[in-house]
């Protein structure tokens, strides 16, 4: 009984409408890495915020190392040894590596001794086995990765006995994800807890001892992972089967018509690109961060202006100087970053489904509210999209249901050419499979799609053909998918 | 614990609703309290005194509002207002037509409005350092224009705007409640009134959506630059004066009321209506001031203090810790 680090007993929490933890029993080893899985709005960043004190819970209690706890804010349970990881990282990008690491614990009052502050840095790299991350390095220098070690060491140097980790491999390569591994395996030795969530659920099994799952705010199952399997979590995330089969389709890839071309563009960093987009086609874009497969979507979209090469539409060279000017052209973009370039959190969904500008929606320069709100409610039923009304705002949305209001402005629009970059990262697997149906029966209907994604498999499953990127170039084309399954990781990462 | 989590669910649902009306309540317990001190503060002229006064403060802050709803700030108000009060009753007291002299003055403030939109979208500057330019150069420009010295013997057609009235009804006032139900209309029902919360709320989202941002924001600085030009001239004709010094620091009064309404300086959230309910509420504390005879240095700093103190008590009241 002794040996449990942190045990949450019958934790409650209640939101307007809704409640969002209910008797949720959770507690976690000394030592141990313990998984924390669930559909989005399950209830994992709810529980995780009760713990680190950014909510207050209605009931239950939180026993920390032996004694009951109550933190009023993430700053007091810091000091008592749990840290948290965000999804989205919290470094300061214009401070160096160091400062970022003892960031919150300089006394306003005190002058900073440089080279201690360098020397202590190095020696949290080296505990955690990566002294090649220079402490004088500005972290707006660092890979994605990187940043994600320096968030660890920043829990290391805090002496931290618990980290939680929400979603760290998110945004990670296959080598930067190996890296993470080792770090979370040599913290575990050193006798540090983990809770680590995630969606892929393949994760877990390279690194967690257990796993809890979460639905409707209820614990369905604590098990150790040695015990289960792939299938049997996915049935207890969702409470139904879902087939791991590639969804049969008649694909109608119409070879003859090119319906969107790049010939030799190159930016800084892509180099003289050619792709062909077919009518009805489903096109991967596979590579790491950086490799050029964003760029190039920004190229195509009218983000960014190319320094040579041109664009053709339907066989006509075109010229897009802005989004504006793409949408015209029938293109739509599902931008990388759901928050910052997706959404308008502030509004609500009716606002969101119909912010790209529209004849549909205007009668003498008045908005027609009401056949807006028909035609977005159709839509959320269309798309499963989970609210109470079209009023609900789209911050208090899940991510997988914010994905879907993002691609139900570009659905509302009618556009024909789409272009989705990393369409389900955050999204959790139920609203997945959703989204991976609606891109099949856009392609069927005549629509052509290019899908840029860092995980493999979902290429794999849902593209016609699959290009793989490494520094800027085309370096793969993989027409037989069955082929791109046992190669494609190598060839993005070794770049033939 | 059922019946607990009902309850809580219940407070829940009041605070929600108290969130969304929590200015008009309020105003209400202002205007209780204001009645209570003075029994003067309820008769028709009091009331449409306040309206009166409050009209010109009024239609600035409606400008101010579409702005910061932006994520922009417009300082320049108060010299805009002044510079175009200056050309109206200068064109005036050269005997041109009423309604050519306002056209101009009003035409002048939209292009300080522009040259502000501009510089803040397409130029690229923070909006905090163009108007603070334009605020200082445009206030100079006005007294350039006569040397400093006022304007007086303004024409009685002129001065009927602003002293007027239709019934008792102050016709300022009912300018302003006009204004305010056409820029309320624009901002809840056409295209341009949701992109201006769109492009307050995310503007990267927004260019990739397809909107025009930066034609957005030009637009609403025009609009903040046409209603402090009519504002101005308002002024003049209600103080039958026109003065370099005129409107001086009112553009601290817009901004307080904006936020006062509810009103984000984050852009994106908040609207006209609180705008409006803001301005009478800092315009009903003022008149409880004057009622229980407040000197004006006292009344500056209580006002400082009950900004504070109501945004603080709405904070506490409806904010949840996050």
């Amino acid at each position: 009984m002794n040996k449990d680090i942190l045990s949450m007993k019958s934790v409650t929490k209640c939101f307007p409408g809704m409640k969002a933890l209910d008797n949720v029993d959770f507690s976690v080893c000394y030592g141990e890495v313990h998984c924390l899985i669930g559909a989005n709005g399950a209830g994992k960043s709810t529980l995780m915020k009760i713990l680190t004190g950014v909510y207050s819970r209605d009931s239950g209690e939180i026993v920390f190392k032996g004694n009951k706890v109550n933190f009023s804010s993430p700053r007091e349970a810091r000091q008592n040894g749990i840290s948290i990881i965000h999804q989205e990282l919290s470094l300061v990008d214009n401070l160096s590596v160091a400062e970022n690491i003892f960031l919150g614990q300089n006394n306003n009052f005190k002058t900073v001794n440089w080279r201690h502050l360098y020397n202590e840095s190095r020696s949290v790299l080296q505990s955690i086995g990566m002294s090649t991350i220079y402490p004088k390095e500005l972290v707006s220098n660092l890979s994605i990765g990187h940043r994600q070690i320096v968030e660890l060491a920043k829990a290391v140097a805090l002496d931290a006995k618990l980290i939680v980790m929400d979603e760290p491999s998110a945004t990670l390569s296959g080598a930067e994800y190996a890296t993470l591994v080792r770090v979370i395996r040599d913290l575990q030795r050193k006798g540090v807890s983990i809770i680590y969530i995630t969606h892929r659920l393949n994760e877990l099994f390279d690194i967690g001892d257990k796993v809890t799952v979460l639905r409707d705010g209820k614990v369905v199952a604590t098990q150790r992972l040695t015990d289960t399997n792939h299938d049997e979590l996915v049935f207890q995330m969702i409470g139904k089967k879902v087939s791991n089969q590639k969804v049969i389709r008649n694909s109608q890839v119409d070879a003859q018509r090119a319906v969107l071309e790049a010939q030799s563009i190159s930016t800084k960093v892509i180099k003289q690109l050619n792709i062909k987009l077919h009518a009805g086609e489903i096109l991967g874009l596979y590579g790491l961060v950086g490799s050029g497969r964003t760029e190039l979507l920004r190229v195509l979209y009218g983000i960014d202006q190319p320094s040579s090469g041109r664009v053709l539409l339907n066989g006509q060279p075109v010229k897009l100087k802005s989004p504006r000017a793409a949408i015209k052209k029938g293109m739509a973009l599902v931008p990388e970053n759901r928050k910052l370039q997706g959404v308008i959190l502030g509004l609500n969904i009716w606002m969101n489904a119909t912010v790209v500008p529209s004849r549909d929606f205007v009668k003498y320069g008045f908005l027609r509210i009401s056949d807006i709100r028909k035609q977005v409610g159709g839509m959320m039923k269309r798309l499963n999209i989970k609210a109470s009304s079209s009023n609900t705002l789209v911050g208090n949305l899940s991510g997988g249901n914010q994905q879907k209001v993002v691609l139900s402005k570009w659905l509302l629009k009618k556009t024909s050419i789409f272009l989705l970059d990393e369409p389900t990262q955050g999204v959790d697997i139920g609203a997945k499979e959703e989204i991976y149906r609606l891109i099949y029966s856009l392609a069927s209907s005549g629509n052509s799609v290019i899908v840029a994604s860092s995980d493999h498999e979902e290429l794999i499953h849902l593209c016609d053909r699959i290009l793989v990127f490494y520094d800027g170039e085309i370096v793969k084309e993989f027409i037989d998918l069955d082929e791109a399954s046992a190669k494609i990781l190598e060839s993005a990462v070794v770049g033939r | 614990m059922g019946v607990g989590i009902k309850s809580r669910i219940a407070t829940l649902r009041l605070r929600e609703q108290f969130k969304k009306y929590n200015l008009a309540i309020l105003l209400i317990v202002f205007i209780i309290v204001a009645s209570s001190l003075s029994n003067k503060f309820f008769t028709i002229s009091n009331l449409f005194n306040i309206i009166q006064q409050s009209s010109v403060v009024g239609i600035i802050t409606l400008g101010m509002t579409y702005v910061i709803l932006v994520a922009g700030i417009d300082l320049s108000v108060g010299s805009t207002a002044a510079f175009s009060g200056m050309v109206s009753t200068i064109l005036i007291s050269q005997h041109l037509p009423v309604i050519m002299s306002i056209v101009v003055a009003i035409f002048a403030g939209a292009i300080i409005g522009l040259i502000n939109g501009w510089f803040s979208s397409y130029g690229g500057l923070p909006s905090f350092i163009v108007t603070l330019a334009t605020m200082v150069a445009v206030r100079g420009a006005t007294f350039i224009l006569t040397n400093g010295t006022p304007i007086y013997g303004l024409s009685s057609g002129f001065t009927f705007i602003g002293t007027g009235t239709i019934g008792q009804f102050p016709i300022s006032g009912a300018i302003w409640i006009i204004i305010t139900l056409v820029l309320l209309i624009i901002s809840k029902y056409t295209g341009y009134g949701r992109n201006l919360y769109a492009v307050g709320g995310n503007p990267e989202a927004s260019y990739l959506s397809g909107i025009k941002v930066n034609f957005v924001v030009l637009i609403a600085f025009t609009i903040s630059g046409i209603l402090s030009a009519f504002a101005g001239i308002l002024l003049a004709s209600w103080l039958t004066v026109g003065q370099p010094t005129a409107a001086t620091g009112v553009e601290l009064n817009a901004i307080a009321a904006v936020v006062l309404g509810g009103t984000s300086l984050f852009g994106g959230k908040g609207g006209i209506l609180g705008s409006f309910i803001g301005v009478l509420l800092m315009a009903v504390i003022t008149n409880i001031f004057n009622l229980v005879g407040l000197g004006s240095y006292y009344q500056s700093v209580f006002m400082g203090v009950i900004i504070v103190g109501a945004l603080m008590m709405n904070k506490y009241l409806v904010g949840e810790k996050s």
